[in-house]
């Protein structure tokens, strides 16, 4: 198992054998780079926040994916609960259908999302108790997605999606250098502030994304701590959530990620909820 | 032992698969060290391997009720038990199948003069949900065998769930899995696409709603039963040896089903189109009424008007002649209804119209007390203001009105309306779970008929682990006392208090 900071310790090792003069000019250089918004010769904030979209690191988009959420209380109690979930790209745009298999009480609950542009995001969730599929309207987008600390919001990325990008000064997250893209929501019913991406510069993964509140402080931080390549793409199959305040946590682990380009359109629909 | 070598070699083949396979994986993985995440990257995975797939699930809830307020002579303390056993899988995409079985046990007994009387135990199997889903082409699905089929956006009183069959033998409940009862379905979904599906339902085999005759606290005729109801039990009961009563109960505990033809079933069909965010539907039943329409043997409705002697022998000897005294009848008609589903901030609003021309209504037969079909239209509409926060809040309200369209015969009235042609009702629900391993489930129902009525339930649950909960609960049912077969009628006086078990393992 190979460490991600790797090629951030050969960079060190390569630059401990510059002379001093080249040193303090690349350090200079360096700090000059980071007092601007972007690098001049770099990826400028959109640009990052376009190819870490584009990426899917996490693996949401045009996938059939096998996954649990582990909850994790404050206390340490554990809970797990496995899904199944499903997506297709169409361009920019996402349509994804989560269908929870355990534990007993939440099995056969399925979740459909269906992204559009120019007009709100559409979800609708079955739920085997009533045998019926119902819409959910967009507000409740900041509620939690089945008892995990993501919200229907975070499914949707539409607060990643739509926003305005500005690049922070570079950061390493371990050995990993990392482009730090800040993007501010323009969508009126997210619930976020700001959402901080440390996106990696080898392959624009991000490794820790940080969300913001609407009166600016931390609510959670997603930490990417496996990745898998998948098909020569690498993908982050375990994150951990934690909300700043009630120190609850998420593990998400996908247990099996296959990418598939032939998901009919027809699995992605209301009336398909049910037939799962 | 050529063969022993032949499986050992196969097995290190096997094995070396496996290894290599593992360490492929190993070699395509890697461990994000970020120091600022407190748990250390170099810790195990989180979770451990995941648990193999269930097919196999299981549900057992027990319920306890007792009177709150007792009153000689008409209670029933009950014990209910209600199991299911069921398996499901979807081994493709183009193929999915259930196969389940259902068990009901009710331990029963009557309290009387500070005695308990009356005891009684009873058990039922039956097959539960039980199809297979297939996909006959990418967008066309085909779900064969004992489903439930529910249409339409509101709870209490939806014009679209024409297809529905219910059990009613619990009264009013909070489990909405519980009242339905599946039946023996055809069932062709075409997928159009995001915007819209058709959905053709055919039921050949006719199911009626579940409902006790007598016996227990929601039984038609029983202690609670509306009061010419009530009265009639008792004069079956106290006019009629031990015999013949036993005998005239039978019949009327067993009612008679339309014949199992293709040409006797009932059949409807659903199309939902979504338009600028808002999902229409449009649903058409030809089905059959759910609950009888009784006809009485004029020796029975002798008897129950006069219950003089004369006709006390008449019905002996009709009882013994094997006459059939009650034939059942359950029949058809038309259903149309209109429904949409939005969204508006944070609620989902719903809205239902339906129209049937000519459907079986049910008088009170002043003689008899029993109920008499009569065709007449039914008009009805409702609305629903939903607000689902995360998993752990669904609050509800509906309102609703359901309209006669002809007034009843002179001196006749419509059971559970009286005078009136016009029922409204407003339903409030909410499953709340306000604390880890807490649920909180509350509803109430005000019907408008003549008199109002309230009926109120409340529900709190503990999961004490994840397959087990205990919890109490209560019904309350407020009304003015009337002795016409009204709605608060027919709940006066069963205020109960609940116990809970359910078991999910």
């Amino acid at each position: 198992m190979s460490e991600v900071g790797s090629p951030g310790r050969r960079s060190c090792c390569y630059a401990s054998r510059m002379s001093r003069s080249t040193r303090i000019a690349l350090g200079l250089a360096l700090s000059a780079s980071l007092a601007r918004p972007a690098l001049a010769d770099g990826p400028n904030a959109d640009e990052v926040a376009r190819k870490m979209l584009a990426h899917d690191a996490f693996g949401w988009e045009g996938t059939e994916v096998k996954a649990r959420l582990v909850l994790i209380a404050a206390d340490g109690k554990r809970e797990e609960r496995a899904f199944e979930s499903l997506s297709k790209k169409d361009g920019e745009l996402v349509k994804s259908v989560v269908r929870f298999r355990s534990p007993e009480r939440v099995a056969g609950t399925a979740f459909l999302l269906l992204q559009h542009k120019g007009s709100p995001d559409e979800q609708y969730i079955y739920l085997p108790a009533f045998h019926s599929t119902r819409r959910i309207a967009g507000r409740e987008r900041e509620g939690s997605f089945m008892g995990s600390d993501f919200s229907y919001a975070d499914l949707e990325r539409r607060d990643l999606r739509d926003a305005s990008y500005a690049l922070l000064p570079d950061e390493k997250v371990g050995e990993a250098p990392c482009h730090v893209v800040e993007a501010k929501p323009t969508t009126e019913s997210t619930p976020y502030s700001r959402i901080v991406s440390w996106v990696r510069t080898s392959d624009y993964v991000p490794l820790r994304v940080q969300f913001f509140a609407k009166d600016g402080t931390l609510k959670k931080t997603m930490f990417s701590r496996r990745i898998r390549t998948i098909d020569g793409k690498p993908v982050v199959v375990e994150t951990h959530t934690e909300d700043a305040v009630t120190k609850h946590g998420t593990d998400l682990v996908l247990d099996e990620v296959k990418f598939r380009s032939d998901v009919p359109d027809a699995e992605l629909t209301p009336a398909a909820l049910e037939h799962g | 032992m050529t063969s022993r070598a032949a499986l050992a070699r196969a097995a290190l083949v096997l094995a070396s698969l496996a290894a290599s396979r593992d360490a492929k994986a190993e070699a395509d993985e890697e461990l994000v060290d970020d120091p600022t995440l407190h748990v250390a990257a170099s810790a195990p995975p989180p979770a451990a391997a995941p648990a193999p797939k269930r097919i196999w699930h299981a549900e057992v809830v027990g319920r306890a009720s007792t009177q709150a307020r007792w009153d000689a002579g008409e209670d029933v303390m009950e014990l209910r038990a209600r199991a299911r056993l069921w398996a499901e899988d979807r081994p493709s995409r183009e193929l999915s199948w259930a196969i389940g079985v259902r068990f009901d046990s009710l331990s029963r007994t009557k309290r009387d003069a500070g005695r308990f009387v009356d005891g009684a135990y009873t058990f039922e199997a039956r097959p539960w949900e039980a199809w297979v889903d297939v996909a006959l082409a990418e967008r066309l699905r085909l779900r064969v065998g004992n489903q439930i089929v529910a249409w339409g956006r509101l709870d209490l009183a939806s014009a679209a769930d024409v297809m529905a069959v219910r059990d009613l033998r619990e009264g009013p409940m909070l489990d909405p899995d519980a009242l339905r009862v599946p039946t023996p379905t055809l069932r062709m979904t075409w997928l159009a696409g995001e915007r819209g599906s058709l959905e053709v339902a055919y039921t050949p085999f006719f199911t009626a709603d579940r409902f006790d005759v007598a016996g227990t606290n929601w039984s038609m005729i029983g202690p609670h039963a509306p009061g010419s109801a009530s009265a009639l039990g008792d004069k079956l009961r106290f006019g009629l040896d031990a015999t013949s009563f036993a005998r005239v109960q039978d019949q009327l505990l067993v009612v008679g089903a339309p014949p199992a033809r293709p040409d006797a079933g009932d059949v409807g069909a659903r199309g939902v189109l979504s338009l600028g965010g808002v999902d229409f539907g449009l649903t058409y039943g030809f089905v059959r009424s759910k609950v009888p329409a009784l006809s009485i043997d004029p020796a029975l409705s002798a008897y129950l008007a006069t219950g003089g002697l004369a006709e006390s022998i008449a019905l002996k000897d009709a009882l013994d002649s094997g006459r059939a005294l009650v034939d059942a009848s359950y029949d058809r008609y038309h259903q149309l209804a209109l429904d949409a589903e939005g969204v508006l901030g944070p609620f989902t609003l719903s809205g239902e119209v339906g129209f049937t021309p000519s459907r079986p209504l049910y008088l009170v037969d002043p003689a008899t007390g029993l109920p008499e079909a009569r065709r007449g239209g039914l008009a009805q509409a409702g609305t629903k203001v939903a607000w689902v926060h995360g998993d752990d809040m669904l609050l509800s309200l509906e309102g609703g009105v359901l309209a006669l369209t002809s007034a009843p015969p002179e001196g006749r009235r419509y059971l559970l309306l009286g005078d009136r042609r016009t029922l409204s009702y407003a339903l409030a629900t909410l499953h709340a779970e306000p604390f880890d391993r807490h649920e909180l489930d509350l509803a109430a129902t005000a019907t408008s008929s003549e008199p109002w009525s309230l009926v109120t339930l409340g529900r709190w649950l503990y999961r004490v682990s994840e397959p087990v909960a205990v919890g109490v609960g209560g019904a309350a049912f407020a009304g003015p006392r009337s002795a016409e077969p009204t709605v608060a009628a027919v709940t006066r006086g069963l205020d109960e208090v609940y116990l809970y078990v359910r078991l999910r393992p």
